[in-house]
Parts: structure tokens; sequence; C-alpha cells
């Protein structure tokens, strides 16, 4: 099976000193930044993005695949020891987490959150190299049709997905469309939504799009409340290993977790948060102390970070086989691809076959190091918890202008980089999630090229979206993800109305 | 909020021959005055938690060290940029202690000058220090 061989090039490449470097490079990057209260992955990966700018796309893949999953266990601490969860998915894992640590069992819980990591990374990723294959096979049979259809069901369920409602999540998702169509248009090479800045001609770049929102707009938003925010740190105290009681009662949530969190993940819906919240439900039910559910339980945390690390490997297969991203941080990713000038898709494994599988080959070793780094180095992370605030945001916008300012090397970026900063900082004074908005701007200049494409095939015929059976059914889905939970909404409310 | 997704609308719309943009266009339109319903109705509230006070002094005293950052760094070059940025936004955050905060963004910043330019080839504007460093 192709698998194997894929796999085995993969690890031979990965295996190589050089590469092993850049791996541990990444993964040590990713948790140190990751950790640090207010960076998700998301940003860790956008910071970290011009670290990667001169060396070949390989070992910078291989350096992501690091900071990738680095990042996921650096927010866990963080989640765990603060309660300030970088990303939702780790929301779970920070209410748990936390009350565990409160009572003393920091240790045990950052070790069922680790070796649980570990785990559902483990399998999901074998997951991924037997799943991927499968779904490059399909996908080569896809048209523009299909593909924008597919793209619309990817913003459909992001929207409805992310944030406190629908409307905000679609709201952000047009803001991320609006400013992808600044740039020059891909098809006729006309100058669009520039404003007379010539700086604007490529569009608006990813990298300070998502930086701008998270570091910027953050640092704002937390600098104009500080007297609210009040954080303590719980110190972690005796051994980290676990308990024979702590094992039993983890393996199964960690079991459950994965095959969870992968599936969800890995469908184009995507995301981290239901896969974690669906863990965190099925463990109460299941659990045999459910009264300690919510006071700080193991489950709680081993079954939601399972699931999450489970969903973060499912992620990567719309990625890498479609080229979809369906988080923040997966959209930063596709977003490194084009710079190396690589478009995600099912023609990826086949052109760049030995780039795609020395990535999930570092996937793997990344893992194993994360394992390593963690469990017995967790009390050298802890220390970057204790970083004061000012001089930790200071240092986070400085990184973020540097970041910012390596893309093209330009003071103009900087200024768009404060301007998207700010709106940042209004979204998140209304509610208004922001991982839409980059999800938007990284598609939709594709889903737009596809769009046109089909509309050109069938020359302005629009009935090709329909006419097709899978883009029928794709498109179909997408109006159910968009109107479903509002007719659900309105029969509820009509039944409580009658009561 | 509903003003601003709604004059960005506008703005877009008046270039939009083109199919896509106007699609674009339109969402924004209507999502602007589906919140704008909503806010009207005072449906579910906007914000997470009420904003108690905004502190606008910290908010000005970050967006200044950014935009200083943005006309400085030319000039002035990263590492002088960087740590006039540093101290504002530490600042900001309430710390009283400019000397150490500004030695931090010194030496930080001189770091990530070497490290990034010696290190990993990417060019970052000297400035002033350009004999210095």
């Amino acid at each position: 099976m192709e698998t194997f061989g894929g796999l085995l090039d993969g690890f031979a490449l990965a295996l190589s000193p050089v590469n092993l470097f850049w791996a541990f490079l990444g993964v040590t990057l990713g948790t140190a930044i990751g950790i640090l209260p207010g960076i998700g992955p998301a940003l860790t990966v956008a910071l970290l993005l011009p670290v990667t700018f001169h060396l070949d796309p390989t070992s910078a893949f291989i350096m992501f695949a690091g900071i990738y999953y680095g990042a996921m266990y650096g927010s866990s601490t963080t989640s765990i020891l603060l309660n300030t969860p970088g990303e939702s998915g780790s929301i779970i894992t920070a209410i748990e987490g936390n009350l565990m640590a409160r009572k003393g069992r920091g240790a045990p819980a950052l070790a069922t959150a680790a070796i649980g990591s570990f785990i559902a990374g483990t399998i999901a990723t074998l997951a991924l190299s037997f799943l991927a294959p499968v779904i490059v096979k399909f996908a080569l049979r896809f048209g523009p049709a299909e593909y924008f259809a597919l793209m619309i069901l990817a913003f459909t369920t992001v929207s409805a997905v992310l944030g406190a409602s629908i409307l905000r999540g679609m709201a952000s998702l047009f803001l991320g469309l609006a400013l992808g169509l600044v740039g020059i248009d891909l098809q006729t090479g006309q100058a669009r939504f520039t404003l007379g800045f010539p700086q604007l001609l490529d569009g608006i770049d990813i990298v300070v799009v998502a930086v701008g929102l998270f570091a910027v707009g953050e640092a704002l938003y937390i600098a104009s409340r500080r007297d609210l925010a009040t954080e303590e740190i719980v110190p972690v105290r005796g051994s980290i290993w676990m308990t024979a009681t702590e094992w039993a009662r983890s393996w199964k949530p960690w079991l459950r977790g994965t095959v969870i969190g992968f599936p969800l993940g890995a469908m184009p819906a995507g995301g981290t948060e239901i896969p974690t919240f669906l863990s965190y439900l099925v463990e109460r039910r299941l659990s045999r102390h459910p009264e300690e559910f919510g006071k700080g339980a193991i489950e709680g945390v081993a079954g939601p970070e399972a699931a999450n690390n489970a969903a973060v490997a499912g992620v990567l297969v719309p990625l890498l086989t479609l080229g979809l991203p369906t988080s923040a941080t997966a959209a930063i990713l596709l977003a490194a691809f084009q710079q190396y000038g690589l478009q995600p898709g099912p023609l990826l494994f086949q052109n760049e076959g030995n780039l795609v599988w020395s990535l999930i080959a570092s996937l793997y070793i990344g893992n194993l190091m994360l394992l390593v780094l963690n469990l017995p180095l967790v009390g050298l992370w802890v220390r970057l918890l204790s970083i004061p605030r000012p001089l930790l945001y200071a240092g986070i916008l400085v990184f973020a202008t540097l970041g910012t300012y390596s893309v093209n090397g330009s003071a103009f970026d900087l200024v768009l980089l404060y301007i998207i900063g700010a709106a940042g900082f209004l979204m998140r004074r209304f509610g208004i999630p922001v991982a839409p908005c980059v999800i938007g701007l990284i598609l939709g200049p594709l889903a737009e090229q596809h769009f046109r494409r089909a509309l050109s095939i069938s020359q302005g015929d629009p009935t090709v979206f329909f006419s097709s059976p899978l883009s029928a059914t794709l498109l179909a889905l997408a109006a159910l993800a968009l109107l479903g939970p509002m007719i659900l909404r309105r029969r509820a409310a009509a039944a409580g109305g009658g009561r | 909020m509903e003003t601003a997704t709604l004059r960005v609308a506008a703005l877009y719309a008046k270039v939009g021959p083109r199919l896509f943009p106007g699609l674009v266009a339109a969402g924004l339109i209507l999502i602007g005055v589906l919140l704008a319903r909503e806010a009207l109705r005072g449906g579910p509230g906007g914000s997470d938690a009420p904003p108690a006070q905004t502190q606008w002094g910290a908010f000005i005293l970050v967006s200044a060290g950014l935009l200083l950052h943005a006309l400085l760094i030319e000039r002035l070059g990263f590492v002088l940029a960087s740590t006039i940025l540093f101290c504002f936004v530490a600042m900001a955050f309430g710390s009283r202690r400019y000397l150490r905060d500004a030695a931090i963004g010194v030496i930080l910043s001189a770091v990530i000058f070497l490290g990034f330019t010696r290190g990993l080839d990417l060019s970052l504007p000297a400035g002033i220090l350009e004999g210095l460093l």
C-alpha cells in the first residue's frame, strides 16, 4: 500500500540529523511560545512563520509540524495552570484542569493532558496517514464546482461553530472575505480595492491579519481592561507521575477522546471545539464519579485533551488533501504552504509526495519529542508563566511587529497591522470571533477562483453548482448548517412560549 | 460594530461590477442589517462581559507605541524602534520601572536583531546604529 512506502520515505527524510534538529527546534519553540498566556496556537504559528523564510520547504514544514503540535501542548499547560485557554479547543481543559490544579492535583492534570495528547496524537496521525491517500483519490475527481461547494460548506460550518452566534461568525467571515478581495485579481490582473496604495497590490498578507487580530487586538483589549483581569498561577507541587488510580481513570477517556476527536476534526466542518465538548459530555455520562465533574475530575481533562489533539491531527486531513483549512491555525499553515508556491490539495500528494510524507512522519517524531519535553521538563516551562504581564505583552508586540515587518520588509504593513489590530479590538469587545475572518481571508480568493472557473466552464450557467450531485449535496449541507440551528432555535422558542 | 460593518459594505459596493465582490458586499450589508436589528431589539448582548470601564489611556499608549514603531523603524532602525514600542506597551500594562523596561527592551531587540540578521539571513533595518551592530 502506498501509505507504507510514502511513510518509509518520509521517515528516511525526517530522521536525517538536520531535519531532526528542525523538528526539535519546532517543538521547543512551539511549546515555549504556545505556553505564554494570551498566545494561542494560531498566533504561535503566525509569529514563527518568518523564522522559516530561508529554509528549504521540507525543513520548513518539518519545523512547522513541530510548532503546530508544540503549540497545542503549550496551550493546554497554560489552560490548566492559569485558566486562560489559548483557543476554543482548550476551554474544557481550562475549566476542569484548573479546578484540579487548585485542589493541588495540577501535576497529574498536566501529566494526563500530556500523555493523552501523545496517545491521541499518535493514533490520529496514524489515521491521517491511511485516510489521506483515500481522500486524495476521491478528490482528484473534483472539479471547480465541487471545490467551490466544499468551500461554501467550510465557510458556513466554521462561522456556525466558532463564536457565540452564527450572525457574529458570519460577520467575521465576510470581513475576512472582503479583506481577501484586496489586491490584483488573479484572473484578469486588475487591481481591486487597493485605495491607490501600491503596497496593497499583492493583497493583504495573512500574517499581518492573523498577528493583528490575535496579538495586537488582544493586547489592546487586555490593556484597556487590565484591572478586571486578575490571574493566579497555580503552583505545581509533587510528583508529575500519576497514581495507579489516575492511570486507570485516564486511559479509557484518552481512547474515547481520540475516537471522537479525529473524525470530527477531519470533516470539512472541522474545528476542535465541538469534539472537546462532546468528549466532556461523554465522560461525564460514563464516569463512575459524575459528582466530581465541575470540581476537577481527571476524566474531564484526559478525554477533552485527547479529543483536542486528535482533532488537531484530523484538521490536517482536509488541509493536506483538499487545501481546505478549517481552523485559524490551519489557515496560517496553508499560507505557509503558499509562501513556498505550494498549493495543498490532491496534486500536492502526487507532485510533492516526499514533502507531504516527511511532514507526516515528523508529526510522529514531534509528538514523541513533545512527550519527553513536557513530562519531565514541565516545571521549566511553567516558569515562563511567571513573566510579569507588562513585559510579556511588550515582548509579544515586539515579536508581532517583527514578524509583520519581515514578511515584506515594509513599514506600511506595520500601519496595516495596527489598523487590523484595532478592528480586532472592536471584534473582541463585541463578541465577534476572529477565527472565521482569518479563514475567510485565505479561502476567499481560492473560492472566487473556483467559482469563476466553474462558471466559465459552464459558460455562465449558474446551475452548474447544482447539476453535479456532489456539489449539490455539499451546498445543501451548507444551507443546513446555516439554517438548521436557526430553525431549531425558533422551534425551541415556540415550544417554550407555548408552555 | 454595526456601523463599521455597514461602512465597509458601502465602500465595496461602489466598486463592484464583478460578481464575487458584489456577493461579498451583499453579504456584508445583509449581516450589518441583521446585527443592527438584533442590537435595536436589545437581543443577546454583544460583549461577552460588560465593558465596565475601558482604560482608554492604556489603549492610547499601546496604539501610540505601535504607530511610532511603524514611523521610526526605517529611520532609527529596528532596535531603537522596538525598544520604544516595548517601553510604551510595558507602561500601558502598568509597569512603572521605566529603566528596567528600557534595558530589557534594548537587550531583547538587539538579540533578535542579531539572531535574525546573522542567524536567519533576514534583513532588518539597522538605522542609526548601523556601525555599532
